[in-house]
């Protein structure tokens, strides 16, 4: 049995209601048991109109006693709310309609300074792209509002986002114009699909074309006044469902990125839930400059898979610390696949940043991992010592660092362990 | 009238046999090699025995449940198991065997299933299912062991047990059976010259045996603060508003879920900004929640009681001997006996969360195949009856159910504890949280139960909250309007689905009803950026690095 992702509606007239205000509001994220909804001014003679759309059937008389329940306690008309679901129970589903109402009302935007001292490992896609530029300067280009969301996914019941996972837009950091990418893992695991995939490589096309207009204008423009790419992972990879188009999207993505060398600096920052995986790691470290949280995780194949191919001797997946520690933060910082290890604020990226920019573009190219026959050479010696190495754990790998009690650097602070931590110095 | 001679030391006279039979085997003092211990199991244990085999809510003498399930069944069969716990498969395959007929329990966990399947083919005979407290009292009543197996930290050839931070049953199972002149065998992880502390003295003990590797631990009250969710912060300040503020809850216990785990990690934020620091929740009868660290390092809590240990929490607790209860050797003990009647006798309040509340009030965590057990909760979760002392919550609850008192009580004046049930109205996969009939009815149908296992009645509960809002079912008159009640936070299960609006408005003015709004509770404020802690490893931080935990709960 074919199941389709459905679109139910209803409409609903509170006896007294007050109009909602001539916006257009859009609050939440369709994670697993969680949906999107965006309010919007429509003149429906006083009622109110709910469209959703859901992977779930049979509850259909629940969504409507649900939606006439707050409509009549909100006591709300002439507005449309437009629902993407994905199994979110009545209590989310009640509880989303409120805050976002009580937030549109309010006329509340995300903040930067709201946002730059909490927890970045929190933060969802927007709050970060929000977070690293500057107060008030994010402009989000293809939002939720203009709906591009997959054309795949409805065909085999699988929810759709707004945004399809991804935050695009520019911004500011100093002088500095910023383009960035953002990724939700909490919508089906930060995967890169068709829509996604565009959104992602176009960004990085923008960048370029801006770039080339703005030095075409002004052959010597400060690089103070360049433009960077910020790309904010949260990621297992490509989309399964959408496989080809995401793949393709992966072969655009590293030739903008072969493009952009020498030009615009393309800087990784990793420091989300689901970490950055599969193709997408292959990406981050095809980037100029990664900078990580101690929560970051980064890697190519999932320890699963790992440990179905080559035995749990080799990796077991069930242990987490493990699992998180050899491809965590500190051991990427300690090994040199990042740049940059910073605490988990996107105040402390931003710092990182400002560092980054206080370079130019031939010293950035600098930190790079590969793009050079002497980063080549160096990756090979990486390789031969994990050969020489047989390293059990990335305990093993620090202890050959020079780091003298390495385990005693798992649990350190951020400040301390990079007072503490010495890297690996392949000659 | 002539007296008949009767001897009056046939338990000491069968003591001493048995033990003859084994007592070669110990070759250092009482110090067993693990190549032994099937041998002594048959010399001591006879067919039909009663047998304790330690089991509790969190350690297992999982080498002793070995070596009992290598017994020849031929020789050794229909034994009565009495024991906490049986969370482990080697409890069942005791079972399975045949070595073991009948069963009296109070907990079975992830093994549900199976006791249930067994009770139905027949494999296992039903004693009873009990709270902890009520099996421990059984103990020395009826159902005192002839033969205990249990588990320490360390031993020494004298037998000397140190059982620390986990000693949880290991006490009132000794003294029950070694006063009985029952045989007592204890694993230990280690054993030394000199154990740490003497938490049991060795004449109580027979035989030690050092383990091949250290018991089985599980940690049940670790809650990964990354897996709260909003609505489950917004629950925390309905219940912080609406019973902690309201009623001063000085003294009380938590339930495991996430739903308490909130309430405990939004002390330091929300609870601070309420002003309830120093009023509420000072004394806990609780394990060591590794998510109650924010509000004791923020100065909350003065005293912790545990009825166990939590993996990884030793040296925060022994860290904190200002709050938690540590020995002169300067580690914690634990002790189930005495917490289960702390939490029974001196608590004001209990609250927690369970799966099925029926549309009377009756909670139930059993579904229609699983003989899930009570544990704790139903000693922590009801009106002590035989509580004479005062504190202001039960005042303050007993005159607000005074109503429902008179008559019975006339004009004397009684107090009540507080017992709240939180859930969600519906929970994971849409499973309905109230229902018209709980699946209890199912099972005990299904497993040949005398009553449906109910974890929390009606006329103990108090308190609902949902994300709904919060109900003060003591407040009501009779069952009618306490059923409205219950419709009124029920959301669109079939319950809530028979809510009369009108009856709700009337109960929302009397104060029976509060929704967030009546609280003043902003819900846009209910999000996880209100955590004192928002992962685990922020927990370490708000340890000072003393919380070390399990590798399973790392992501760093």
């Amino acid at each position: 049995m074919s199941k389709e992702l459905r679109t139910i509606e209803f409409e609903f007239k509170s006896a007294d209601f007050k109009e909602f205000p001539k916006t257009s509001f859009h609050y939440g994220v369709v994670g697993s048991g969680d949906m999107e909804l965006i309010y919007q001014h429509k003149d429906l003679g006083g009622a109110a109109k709910m469209t959703v759309c859901t992977p779930v059937t049979g509850f259909d008389h629940v969504w409507k006693m649900v939606f006439e329940k707050f409509i009549t306690t909100a006591k709300i008309g002439n507005v449309l709310i437009e629902i993407n679901d994905n199994n979110a129970t009545p209590a989310v589903v009640f509880l989303r309609l409120n805050q976002a109402l009580k937030e549109a009302l309010a006329g509340t935007e995300l903040i930067n300074s709201n946002i730059v001292n909490a927890s970045f490992l929190e933060l969802s896609a927007r709050e970060r792209a929000i977070g690293l530029v500057d107060e008030n300067t994010f402009t989000e280009l293809v939002s939720s509002y203009d709906k591009m969301s997959s054309p795949h996914l409805p065909l085999m019941g699988e929810s759709i986002e707004f945004d399809d996972g991804i935050i695009t837009g520019v911004g500011k950091i100093g002088e500095k114009t910023v383009f960035v990418i953002s990724q939700e893992g909490k919508y089906i695991g930060g995967s890169l699909g068709e829509v996604s995939g565009a959104k992602f490589v176009n960004v990085l096309r923008l960048a370029r074309n801006f770039y080339e207009s703005m030095l075409a204008k002004n052959p010597s423009l400060p690089e103070s006044k360049r433009p960077a790419i910020l790309i904010s992972f949260e990621t297992g990879g490509v989309r399964l469902h959408e496989a080809n188009a995401g793949l393709l999207a992966h072969a655009e993505i590293m030739n903008e990125l072969q493009l952009n060398r020498g030009k615009v600096p393309v800087i990784s920052i990793i420091g989300s839930k689901v970490g950055c995986f599969g193709g997408m790691g292959f990406i981050a470290a095809a980037t100029d400059v990664i900078i990580m949280s101690e929560y970051g995780r980064l890697g190519l194949t999932g320890p699963e898979v790992i440990e179905q191919e080559m035995g749990k001797d080799e990796f077991d997946s069930s242990d987490r610390a493990l699992v998180y520690r050899t491809t965590g933060g500190k051991h990427k910082y300690i090994v040199g696949d990042s740049n940059f290890l910073v605490e988990n604020t996107a105040m402390s990226f931003r710092e990182a940043l400002k560092k980054v920019f206080s370079l130019d573009i031939n010293e950035i190219s600098k930190l790079r991992r590969v793009g050079s026959v002497e980063m080549i050479e160096k990756q090979k010696k990486l390789v031969k010592l994990s050969v020489d190495l047989q390293p059990k754990d990335s305990v093993d790998v620090w202890r050959y660092a020079g780091n003298e009690n390495p385990e005693k650097l798992i649990d350190l602070n951020v400040k301390t362990f990079l007072e503490t931590a010495k890297q690996l110095n392949l000659k | 009238m002539k007296k008949e001679k009767i001897v009056w030391n046939k338990k000491q006279q069968d003591y001493q046999e048995r033990m003859n039979k084994a007592s070669k085997f110990a070759k250092n003092g009482k110090v067993l090699e693990q190549k032994d211990v099937v041998d002594v199991l048959a010399s001591v244990i006879k067919t039909g025995d009663r047998v304790n085999l330690e089991g509790n809510n969190q350690k297992q003498a999982d080498f002793l449940a070995a070596c009992l399930s290598k017994l020849n069944v031929n020789d050794i069969n229909n034994l009565h198991m009495v024991q906490s716990a049986v969370p482990l498969p080697i409890h069942l395959e005791i079972f399975e065997k045949g070595i073991a007929k009948k069963l009296d329990f109070a907990f079975a966990g992830p093994m549900g299933a199976k006791v249930a399947e067994f009770i139905n083919e027949g494999k296992l005979e039903l004693g009873a299912i009990h709270t902890y407290l009520e099996l421990f009292a059984r103990y020395f009543m009826d159902l005192t062991p002839k033969v205990a197996l249990v588990c320490a930290y360390e031993a020494d050839k004298d037998g000397n047990l140190y059982t620390g931070f986990n000693t949880e049953d290991t006490p009132v199972i000794i003294e029950a059976t070694k006063f009985t002149q029952g045989i007592v065998i204890a694993q230990a992880n280690k054993i030394v010259d000199k154990v740490q502390r003497i938490d049991i003295p060795g004449e109580w003990v027979d035989f030690v045996v050092e383990s091949p590797k250290p018991f089985f631990l599980e940690p049940l009250f670790t809650r990964d603060p990354g897996a709260i969710t909003d609505t489950q912060i917004l629950m925390a300040m309905i219940a912080l508003k609406g019973i902690y503020a309201e009623y001063n809850v000085e003294r009380l216990n938590h339930g495991l879920g996430f739903q308490t785990a909130a309430i405990e990690l939004l002390l330091p934020t929300y609870g601070e900004e309420l002003g309830l620091k120093g009023k509420i929740c000072k004394h806990f009868a609780l394990n060591p929640h590794p998510t109650l660290i924010p509000a004791i390092e923020s100065g909350w809590v003065e005293s912790v009681h545990c009825f166990g240990g939590e993996l990884g929490m030793q040296k925060y607790c022994e860290s904190r001997s200002d709050v938690f209860f540590i020995g002169p050797d300067g580690s914690m003990r634990s002790n189930r006996a005495f917490s289960q009647t702390a939490g029974h006798y001196a608590i004001d309040m209990f609250i927690g969360s369970t799966l099925q509340i029926d549309k009377y009030g009756n909670s139930s965590t059993a579904t229609s195949n699983r003989v899930a057990g009570f544990g704790g909760a139903p000693n922590l979760g009801c009106d002590a009856k035989g509580r004479r002392h005062s504190t202001p919550a039960w005042l303050k609850c007993g005159e607000e159910f005074e109503e429902q008192a008179t008559s019975y009580l006339g004009n004397v004046p009684r107090g009540k504890r507080l017992v709240v049930q939180m859930v969600e109205t519906f929970q994971e996969k849409m499973a309905p949280s109230f229902v018209n009939e709980l699946d209890a009815w199912k099972l005990a149908k299904n497993a040949n139960l005398d009553l449906p296992p109910v974890m929390i009645y009606s006329d103990d509960l108090t308190h609902i909250v949902t994300e709904e809002g919060l109900v003060y079912l003591h407040k009501c008159k009779g069952l009618e309007e306490r059923m409205a009640a219950i419709q009124a936070v029920a959301g669109f299960t079939e319950v809530g689905m028979k809510e009369d609006p009108k009856k709700t408005e009337e109960l929302r003015k009397r104060g029976i009803f509060k929704t967030p709004e009546d609280l003043g509770i902003d819900r846009r404020r209910a999000n996880r950026s209100l955590l004192a802690a928002s992962t685990i490893k922020e927990l370490v931080d708000w340890s000072d690095g003393l919380y070390e935990p399990p590798a399973r709960f790392q992501n760093w």
